[in-house]
């Protein structure tokens, strides 16, 4: 810091006649206030009266002759948050924040009136909070030792944090607009600038926290921390700013980043704020329909989502088989979904990155919120354990369909059981400036019983370590270790005899070193490595009780080594063009102990051309595979608001999840590639134009994007998934491509805000075999299960009053392929289907309108309990949307039907509360 | 292919059940010229027949449900050398031949040639051995009554078994009748009317594996189930069980040919699929053949179920809501509609006339029952 110099220069005394208003002359510069009012006490009747910490930092220049007292304290006090008051015995009263009244007010002892409101006792707490804002706002900060050089760049740096909870803020832009230069906060909320020296007004954006600006003055390096206030919707202002510029400015396409005061705003099903039901209303995914689990990002399988939550793993995100994630609302973050232009730290899925990030607990206070929806309650709990260095917070989510299911009418449903759970835990622990570590824990349940029959749990849990660590002012590391494990039971006990119980497992460790390195404002570069063991247990089927004759059959686990080396750089080649360009080299090693089958050549593998069986030992390499996975990005700024922007990548993923029903379904199995199933390979070009409209407050773009995929699996008919020691002889290999074009407009801003999207896509597959019996439909190009043409969504969020907030959701799609009957034949005593070709037809198509209304509890900042209530209707017109079509044999008589999942306009309400 | 055991039951959840509907739903109408030969073939090494039925394969949308494939020639082949020919019953679509007589070790084929000169077979299929059934037995549910079957081979060698069954019940009319009107005089009625046996075959597939098993046995696997509703336990019900081993390869068959067209279209279940059995067209290898060809030999169990070994709470009784009776003077007989209704007695508050009611009221034969008492009953 600067050392002040404080000079006192010369005092004038200018004694006059006038009887109350002494005039003043008084010239200080860079003076403490004591030092101000000991000059005007010696030489003026007044005497101040004021609270020293009040005014300590204050540092006053004046010079002024023949002033009055007003006049005087107005300039000494000019662009501060002290008042000041004169009675009618030379009394100044400094105050902070209120004026002292010095007189009462008029007519204050007449009867039968009553005195008047006055303004100056009506300073509400959020004014108080304006007036700090405005106060740092209009503060002008000097940056390094002042230096009349005013050549060259200067270097500013510091940290961004949350003012109400202190977390960092990352991925928060700091910027100057003359001319324009910024960046980003890292993974800690540091940012680093490098801007020509002088005077520049600095503006810091961030998601969901109100853009700020800040005065400095940068003589040299330096270091500036700020302190961003959430976005409430203040009361007398309904302006929401938010990283309107990002879509066009920023390198990255095919992104959407949702947060969750924007997720909550949208109506819900059954009262359950659901990232995955947000992110179907965006361009480009899609899913097999309501009650499905899983999500289709251009034309991709479900499996080929990389879902993370805070850096580990999630295999199954759903609860109730998909009617709702396993993310609990009150303790998501944000959402982030990358389509494409997949940066090269991330990778073993082809499809896309779903990055879910959790809250950071409560620096400053213990916090309590949670809700009350008809299907779960919700506590979440938070606070600081070192003030200001260490919080935790834990959310439980848990479900009372138990209890609703036994108030039933049916037996049959008295008998039967649904329940889960999830909770999620973090602690983190910012060690010094240069060091942060978040632990973070995850675990989901569920269970569910059918008239005391079969028994399905699966549990999905994972548990991740972060430690963040500044090298040197331009070099950050990022060290992860994570576990997660997947596993899933089906039992079934109706019959004593046999009792079995089927178990599945799915298990990894994994570990990533990141290094960014950010050597100039226009290079920054990238490198780490990463890796991931797999330990897999395909199956296990075991007899359960004393009576059951079920014959053990264990599958022989399997295990991989899933490693990767990745580097990139980002470029700013001019202030127009920047490039990205990185290369994942990714290995693969798939080890025993394991017995593999020998297929004979040259025909199609089946139970029946199994030659010989290979045993390898614990360790032993049984296959090897590895590939360079290069991801580019370009993007050019064009003229008023507009850019262009295009990417490449390739992705390599090295586990299939193998599954021959529509959704995720609880029986679902995830395999290593092996000998036989090979890794699946997938590339995407992609192409988009954006433009902001409006002053920003219109997005509009265009993307446009092919795909093709190689090594993805289907299966012949009536595969056999579990159990199963030779699934190579039951699989196909199909040659994917999917194409489309996105089209997305969105009003981020103002009472009324939204988005619209339609999307055109197509998803296709093809076998290449020459055996017949390895193709489908004659080797040609066929609708892959989730292949729906035209999407239209739209979301309209209006604020109908401050408390207020009325939403609606429409989405349109077209009908999902199936696979019809064409013809009936008699066999066996009834009649059968014959099927044709498969996704040869599709079902109706969707459509569905949803609203909610969100009503807060009053605005006063301070009391007990906030709380808010939240209606909300899905399925509007109550259209009864195709889930699947089906046809049976009945009586002799072939009868198609129509499942609908949620054939009737459901009404819900949330009860939301925080403490 | 393996089966597992488990049976993933469409699943049902709170929502669904609260929220869900199935409606009747029409498929669009899709143009195909697919005329398919369908097999449906059994060798019966029990009482050395050997059973064909042809047909072809109807779109769905025309509404007869059969094509019977006529004119076709149609033998078995055995790897022995042997070949019997099959006899064109009837003009039906159905060939048969008795008297097949069968060597050990042997293996048999069906071998088709159509009307329109192409020729098909199937693959070569040994004559399974069905062990004996151990007992057909019923337990009283909730709402009903279970029907369940036990066997076993102790040799471990059947593992695949199919099941038909054909159930035979008693039941009776609302009112019994003692008189008839035969348009002249009221004579007194001779043939029972009152009485009826009603039969039923069932349509759906049966198939159980024990390969899952330590041992060979099948318990308690449900055959049927007989709801509350049903006028099948009124007074007496029997049961025949027919028991067919079959290979691996037909076990897939019919598990996949059950799926495809009895499932439930549950979230879950798995998607349909084409499916062929073991037949192949000679002359065109691209053309789709539906059935399938099996030898076994056939087991059998029959079970009678009376109304009084049932308990309490299981004697169920049916109410005949459309049934009143009314009056009919003697001097009005003349324009007594026999058509339409049938007398059922005197009445002693009326000496003058007779009672009588609709005839499906007094007639059990109205439904597609029989008087006939069935031989084994």
């Amino acid at each position: 810091m600067k050392k002040r110099i404080i000079t006192l220069l010369l005092i004038f005394l200018d004694f006059t006649a006038f009887a109350q208003q002494n005039s003043l002359s008084i010239s200080l510069s860079n003076a403490k206030f004591d030092e101000f009012v000991t000059a005007v006490e010696r030489s003026s009747p007044y005497r101040f009266y004021y609270e020293p910490n009040t005014t300590d930092s204050l540092i006053i220049t004046i010079d002024v002759q023949n002033k009055s007292i007003d006049d005087v304290l107005n300039i000494a006090l000019a662009n501060t948050e002290l008042h000041f008051a004169v009675d009618a015995q030379n009394k100044v009263y400094v105050t902070k924040m209120r004026t002292i009244l010095t007189d009462l007010p008029i007519n204050y002892f007449r009867d039968g009136t009553s005195p008047d409101d006055s303004n100056e006792f009506d300073y509400s707490d959020y004014e108080k909070k304006e007036q700090k804002k405005k106060l740092a706002e209009n503060r002008l900060f000097a940056i390094g030792k002042k230096t009349s050089n005013l050549q060259g760049n200067a270097t500013l740096k510091g940290q961004l944090r949350d003012a109400a909870t202190g977390e960092p803020l990352i991925g928060a832009s700091v910027f100057i607009e003359k001319p324009l230069l910024g960046s980003s906060t890292d993974p800690l909320g540091y940012y680093s600038l490098t801007i020509p020296k002088g005077r520049h007004e600095l503006k810091i954006k961030s998601i969901g926290m109100k853009g700020i600006t800040r005065h400095v003055m940068l003589y040299a390096d330096g270091k500036l921390d700020i302190e961003l206030e959430e976005d409430v919707s203040p009361l007398k202002e309904v302006v929401v700013e938010s990283d309107r510029d990002v879509r066009v400015s920023s390198l990255q396409m095919g992104v959407e980043k949702i947060n969750i005061k924007t997720m909550k705003q949208m109506p819900m099903v059954l009262g359950e704020v659901d990232v995955f039901k947000v992110m179907l209303t965006l361009p480009g995914v899609q899913s097999a329909g309501e009650g499905s689990s899983g999500i289709n990002v251009r034309g991709g399988s479900t499996s080929q989502n990389l879902i993370l939550f805070n850096s580990a793993v999630v295999f199954n995100p759903s609860h109730l088989f998909g009617f709702f994630s396993t993310f609990n609302p009150d303790v998501v973050k944000n959402v982030e979904l990358y389509k494409s232009g997949i940066d090269a730290d991330h990778g073993g899925r082809l499809s896309s990155v779903l990055d879910v990030t959790s809250r950071e607990g409560n620096k400053k206070k213990f916090v309590a919120s949670g809700g009350i929806s008809p299907i779960t309650g919700r506590l979440t709990f938070e606070g600081p354990i070192l003030k200001d260095k260490t919080s935790f917070l834990i959310g439980v989510r848990s479900t009372y369909s138990d209890w609703i299911l036994k108030q039933l009418e049916s037996k049959e449903l008295q008998n039967s059981t649904a329940s889960f759970y999830d909770v999620h835990a973090n602690l983190s622990h910012k060690i010094n400036d240069k060091n942060d570590l978040y632990i973070s824990g995850y675990k989901s349940k569920d269970k569910f019983k059918l008239s005391q029959d079969t028994t399905y749990s699966y549990s999905d849990e994972n548990a991740s370590i972060k430690w963040n660590h500044r090298f040197k002012s331009k070099l950050y590391g990022s060290f992860t270790g994570g576990y997660s494990k997947y596993n899933y039971s089906v039992s079934s006990e109706k019959n004593p005899a046999e009792a079995s119980m089927f178990d599945f497992q799915i298990k990894q460790f994994n570990g990533k070193a990141d290094f960014i390195y950010m050597l100039n404002a226009k290079h920054t570069l990238q490198m780490g490595a990463a890796s991931t063991h797999y330990t897999l247990s395909p199956g296990s089927q075991r007899p359960i009780g004393n009576e059951s004759t079920f014959l053990q059959n264990i599958m022989s686990n399997e295990q991989a080594l899933e490693s990767a080396l990745f580097m990139s750089e980002n470029f700013e080649v001019s202030p127009k063009l920047s490039l990205y360009a990185g290369l994942r080299y990714s290995f693969y090693n798939y080890t025993g102990p394991k017995e593999v089958y020998v297929y004979a050549d040259g025909v199609p593998k089946q139970k029946t051309t199994i030659q010989d069986t290979i045993y390898y030992s614990k360790g032993q390499s049984i296959k090897k595979y590895h590939g360079a996975e290069p991801r580019v990005s370009v993007r050019y700024l064009l003229p008023n608001n507009a850019s262009v922007k295009l990417s490449y990548n390739r992705m390599r993923q090295y586990i299939q999840m193998l599954s021959n029903t529509t959704s995720i379904s609880p029986t679902d199995i995830w395999k290593l590639s092996d000998s036989y199933i090979k890794p699946q390979i997938g590339d995407q070009i992609s192409l988009g134009f954006y433009k902001n409209l409006l002053h920003n407050s219109l997005e509009t773009s265009i993307e446009a994007y092919y795909k093709t995929t190689q090594n993805a699996l289907d299966f012949k008919g009536g595969a056999e998934l579990l159990l199963n020691p030779h699934l190579e002889t039951d699989v196909l290999y199909t040659h994917g491509r999917s194409y489309g074009f996105e089209f997305f407009i969105r009003k981020a801003a103002g009472k009324l805000n939204g988005w619209i999207s339609y999307t055109y896509s197509r998803s296709q597959l093809q076998t290449r075999s020459s055996f017949k019996s390895e193709t489908v439909n004659s080797g040609s190009y066929y609708p892959s299960n989730y292949d729906k043409p035209h999407a239209f969504n739209f979301i309209g969020n209006y604020k109908l009053s401050r408390r207020f907030n009325f939403s609606v959701n429409v989405t349109y799609s077209t009908g999902r392929p199936i696979t019809i009957p064409l013809a009936k034949y008699d066999l066996g005593g009834g009649l059968r289907l014959h099927y044709g070709d498969r996704n040869g037809a599709r079902i109706p198509d969707y459509f569905r309108t949803d609203i909610s209304i969100n009503f807060e509890g009053n605005h006063k900042i301070k009391k007990l309990a906030h709380s808010s209530w939240t209606l909300s209707v899905y399925n509007l017109t109550g259209r009864k949307n195709a889930y699947s079509v089906y046809f049976v044999s009945q009586n002799g008589q072939i009868k198609g039907y129509k499942l609908s999942v949620f054939g009737e306009a459901i009404p819900t309400l949330t009860y939301n509360f925080k403490i | 292919m393996k089966k597992n055991i488990l049976q993933f039951y469409p699943i049902v959840i709170v929502a669904f059940l609260v929220f869900a509907c199935i409606e009747p739903y029409a498929p669009p109408n899709v143009k195909t010229d697919q005329n398919l030969l369908v097999v449906d073939a059994l060798l019966n090494g029990t009482t050395g027949e050997a059973n064909v039925i042809l047909s072809r394969s109807i779109p769905l949308s025309e509404t007869i449900s059969q094509r019977p494939e006529l004119g076709a020639f149609v033998s078995i082949e055995t790897q022995l050398g042997n070949t019997f020919f099959l006899n064109d019953n009837s003009n039906s679509g159905q060939y048969s031949k008795t008297g097949i007589s069968f060597l050990p070790n042997d293996q048999y084929r069906l071998v088709i040639t159509t009307q329109d000169g192409k020729q098909y077979q199937s693959d070569y299929v040994e004559l399974r051995q069905t062990p004996l059934i151990d007992s057909v037995t019923w337990q009283p549910v909730d709402d009903g009554v279970d029907i369940l079957i036990n066997t076993h081979d102790a040799e471990n060698q059947t593992k695949n078994y199919r099941w038909e069954y054909l159930e035979t019940w008693e039941y009776v009319s609302a009112f019994q009748s003692d008189y008839v009107f035969n348009g002249d005089q009221v004579i007194v009625r001779t043939d029972n009317i009152y009485n009826c046996y009603q039969n039923f075959i069932a349509r759906n597939i049966l198939v159980k594996s024990t390969s899952k098993l330590s041992e060979d046995i099948v318990s308690e696997f449900p055959i049927t189930f007989i709801p509350k509703q049903s006028d099948r336990l009124l007074i007496k019900y029997s049961i025949l069980v027919k028991q067919y081993a079959i290979t691996n390869d037909a076990f897939d068959f019919w598990e996949l040919l059950k799926k495809n067209t009895e499932s439930l279209g549950g979230l879950f279940d798995p998607l349909p699929t084409q499916l062929t059995g073991n037949l192949q067209c000679v002359s065109n290898p691209e053309e789709i053949v539906l059935g399938y060809f099996s030898a076994s030999t056939v087991s059998e169990s029959r079970i009678f179920i009376k109304r009084k070994d049932l308990p309490e709470s299981h004697r169920f009784t049916k109410t005949f809501f459309d049934c009143a009776f009314d009056s009919v003077y003697f001097a009005d007989l003349p324009s007594f509609n026999r058509t339409s209704y049938e007398l059922i007695s005197t009445f002693a508050q009326l000496p003058q006339g007779y009672t009588y009611s609709r005839k499906s009221c007094v007639d059990c034969r109205t439904g597609s029952g029989t008087n006939q008492k069935p031989l084994f009953w």
